[in-house]
């Protein structure tokens, strides 16, 4: 491999510094560096989208025993319901394109596409791959899992997004064409996540209903078992069709739902690499140097979404009132440690589509209380917001109660179950709600479902024709460039009327034992395994 | 005897219908069904309503609890609306383990219990006494998801004697599974240990006082002979029917025990599917240990006409 500016910089680093040192210095060399790291060559049809923290040959063999929090909802990609199942989908699935760790979309089992109109994508597909059962990839395979996932139905909760496409043509064994009924920019960056990853039409065939129990993919791994609410065991595809990959024997997760016991593992060794790490831990990994680690920012936000359809908070300025008087910042030291950053709006300043000008809402009570005046309430008002029992929810509604306590707003918490909270929000009995979202890769997912009047993620029941517009537009045109300037505008104006208060973007962080070796989160924040090796 | 027995299975008919129809109809109250519950926190509005038309939810509660009803008397537990199998498959792969671990637990119960209890009544107000009532009264009053986290801490971190959490089947790694299973029987059974020493204490106490003893000891047996064959066998009495009461509250237990040591027992399964409102599921959980607890406390009823020749069932 050409001795590159990074790798030269990445030995130096590695002469001067401790392992630890090093490992963190490669994480912020690698973030930084990172274009330069990559290698895609899209001409020869070779996908090399290797991490770029590359220290030493890799060896193959060797079981890693992944730590991981949440049972999976389902192995079937086109029905899981979980960001977290995705670790473990990542492994036994390819994709029909793929993310790089910047999320920017690149060939997967699809060597490249094009768009001759708006509507049209014409995708070429990647020759020699199979299928872990022998069954080959082919623009049969990519029309088969196209209509699965479109025709799911209600069961998949992915389905719904797959609307605008009208058909799927097959042209010659390796070229496929979607048609769509209206634009969809998104389609790329949805194909590198679930809705692309692609299930084996015979082994669907073969077990229905059951293919749940026995998932077939074209990924570096292929499924052994699953024992629900104890482990999920993948092993090596030795046909995979990116020669030499991947380097480890077998995979194991092991469900731990709670965070010190699983931490535990980790410190006795009885687990490889953990997935996620709670807030309070961060710091002794970080500033520790037992552990090597990798980081993101999430690509969601932490938030509370009003209900605009009912009083209160179908008054614009009680929601910016509440949007002046909370405080951001102590909610990111208290509850999160410092660990992440002040959300100014719905998209990360990773992702490409962030409108960079947002100021968000500087903690100012001055405003607040202006806008309390405003919203015809001088003297204070009592309002309630459901918090649902799970996650850092209760202790972030609890910061903001005293916060907004100090212009006079008393926020009463209604702690409930997470189903309950959901049903209320559903039914638009809720006047607000604490929850969070998980991000999505191309903002179309998010600009469009959660603020479009009819998006299926509209639960504030907000609507504003210029941002019904904005969105709409934006989704058909495929510049980035061009949707960025729409998507800017959406956010200034979604800041700006407070459907949701955007509180925090929260730092993702992976921890490993330092044999794993070859590892990078991926800014989605989801484990991929096919360059990883042990070092043992 | 037998017709004893048949009457208490009729009873325990009727028992399992009441049981089932108020779990039923509790599920169906709480705010929230399955279709929100199978879905996640990022649902679509329009996901929800189909779903909920298609599982039928929309439906009278008493419509639906009928037909369930039907279902079961015809062998059929449905589906899994969260998991998407079989009720009884995803109840059967879990059974055996939360069994294990309440068995684990009973004998940590028994073995603790029953020795530290004859030891303190033997010697009362002694220092050992003393020392057993106080860790009795912490056993007591320490809640099991804390003692099973500092057990962890301290036996699988500190001293690295033990995994620190995780399940192994009897059958396919005994060694392994045994020493799985050691932290998770301790941070289970020690409160009901706990209070079965200060039972047995007090009635182990009460026992000794009564005139066979006093009348045991005039004839000269072996002091031994005295507290294990005589005494304990009586004094035990009202530890049985704790010890069946017990059960339940093991199962129970159990759900915290499994999630902290990271069992797939059928307590999470319960948990995970009152949360999602999974009724299929909660059904076939709840007629379980109804089913369970039904047996045992046959079981014990009938223990006690063993140890007691004075106990009679016509």
């Amino acid at each position: 491999m050409p001795v590159t500016q990074d790798s030269r910089v990445q030995e130096q680093l590695r002469a001067k510094l401790s392992r630890r040192a090093f490992v963190k210095g490669t994480t912020a060399a690698a973030s930084a560096l990172a274009i330069a790291g990559l290698a895609v060559d899209h001409a020869a049809g070779t996908m090399a989208i290797r991490p770029s923290r590359f220290q030493a040959e890799p060896k193959p063999g060797g079981e890693l025993r992944a730590g991981q929090e949440t049972n999976m909802s389902s192995l079937d990609p086109h029905y899981s319901i979980f960001g977290s199942d995705r670790h473990v989908l990542y492994q036994l699935y390819d994709t029909i394109t793929q993310f790089d760790p910047q999320l920017n979309v690149q060939p997967g089992l699809a060597e490249s596409w094009e768009t001759p109109d708006p509507t049209t994508f014409v995708f070429r597909l990647r020759q020699g791959v199979k299928f872990h059962d022998g069954t080959d990839w082919n623009a049969e395979a990519f029309k088969f899992n196209i209509d699965r996932v479109k025709n799911a139905g209600a069961d998949s909760p992915i389905s719904a997004d797959f609307a605008p496409i009208a058909a799927v043509a097959v042209g010659d064994a390796h070229t496929a064409t979607i048609t769509l009924s209206e634009p969809m920019a998104a389609l790329p960056s949805m194909l590198a996540d679930r809705w692309g990853m692609v299930v084996s039409p015979s082994a669907v065939e073969q077990y229905g209903a059951d293919f749940t129990a026995n998932p077939v993919g074209a990924g570096p791994f292929r499924f052994v078992e699953y024992i629900p609410d104890d482990r999920v065991v993948v092993e090596r595809f030795a046909d995979y069709w990116d020669a030499g990959l991947p380097y480890l024997d077998r995979i194991i997760w092991r469900i731990i739902p709670d965070p010190t016991v699983r931490f535990t593992n980790l410190r006795t060794q009885n687990i490889d690499i953990m997935t996620p790490v709670s807030p309070q831990d961060i710091a002794s990994i970080k500033d520790g140097s037992e552990f090597g680690y990798a980081e993101t920012l999430a690509l969601g936000f932490e938030d509370v979404r009003f209900n605009c359809s009912r009083p209160p908070f179908d008054n614009l300025a009680l929601r910016q009132a509440c949007a002046w008087a909370v405080d951001r910042e102590a909610i990111l030291q208290n509850v999160y440690f410092g660990h992440g950053q002040v959300a100014k709006g719905p998209l990360p300043p990773t992702l490409w589509a962030a409108n960079e000008q947002l100021t968000g809402y500087p903690r100012d009570l001055t405003r607040a209380r202006e806008k309390l005046v405003e919203a015809g309430h001088p003297d204070g008002i009592e309002v309630e917001w459901d918090v649902p029992t799970s996650g850092n929810y209760q202790s972030e509604a609890e910061a903001m109660q005293a916060q907004l306590a100090e212009i006079g707003i008393q926020l009463r918490l209604n702690l409930m179950e997470n189903v309950q909270a959901k049903q209320r929000e559903v039914e638009g009995t809720n006047q607000a709600e604490v929850l969070s979202w998980s991000g999505r890769a191309d903002p179309d997912l998010t600009m469009y479902s959660m603020f479009h009047s009819t998006g299926g993620y509209n639960t504030m029941r907000y609507s504003n024709p210029r941002v019904d517009e904005l969105v709409e537009q934006a989704r058909s045109l495929s510049d980035p460039a061009e949707r960025k300037v729409l998507y800017d505008e959406a956010q200034t104006i979604v800041v700006d009327e407070c459907p949701r208060l955007f509180l925090v973007h929260r730092l993702e962080l992976v921890a490993f034992l330092p044999s794993v070796q070859g590892f990078e989160l991926f800014a989605d924040s989801r484990t991929r395994y096919k360059w990883t090796w042990l070092d043992a | 005897m037998g017709t004893y027995i048949a009457r208490r299975l009729l009873a325990s008919g009727f028992v399992l219908i009441f049981v089932s129809f108020i779990a039923f109809v509790l599920i169906s109250l709480m705010p929230g069904d399955a279709a929100v519950g199978m879905f996640g926190a990022e649902a679509r509005l329009s996901d929800i309503e189909e779903a909920r038309r298609e599982l039928g939810l929309d439906q009278p509660v008493v419509v639906r609890y009928v037909g369930w009803l039907g279902d079961v008397l015809r062998g059929d537990f449905g589906q899994s609306i969260r998991l998407r199998e079989p009720v009884i498959e995803a109840m059967l792969q879990r059974v055996p383990v939360t069994l294990y671990l309440a068995m684990a637990g009973m004998i940590v119960m028994i073995g603790v219990g029953i020795p530290l209890g004859v030891l303190s009544a033997v010697r009362p107000n002694s220092k050992l006494d003393l020392s057993f009532s106080t860790a009795s009264m912490l056993g007591i009053a320490v809640p099991n998801f804390w003692l099973g986290i500092l057990l962890i801490l301290l036996f699988a971190l500190r001293l690295g004697w033990f995994p620190p959490s995780g399940y192994a089947s009897l059958f396919e790694q005994p060694l392994l599974s045994l020493k799985l299973m050691v932290l998770p029987a301790i941070a289970l059974g020690a409160s009901h240990a706990a209070e079965m020493t200060r039972l047995v204490r007090s009635s182990m106490l009460e026992t000794l006082q009564n005139e066979y003893v006093v009348a045991a000891r005039a004839k000269g047996l072996h002091e031994n002979r005295i507290l294990l064959v005589h005494a304990l066998r009586n004094a035990l009495l009202p530890a049985v029917t704790i010890a069946g009461l017990q059960v339940g509250r093991l199962f129970g237990g159990a759900v915290i025990t499994e999630t902290i040591f990271a069992i797939p027992g059928i307590g999470r399964l319960a948990v995970d599917s009152i949360y999602s409102r999974d009724y299929p599921v909660v059904q076939g959980v709840v007629l379980l240990m109804a089913i369970g607890v039904l047996i045992t406390n046959l079981l014990v009823d009938l223990l006690y006409a063993y140890l007691d020749p004075r106990i009679k069932y016509g």
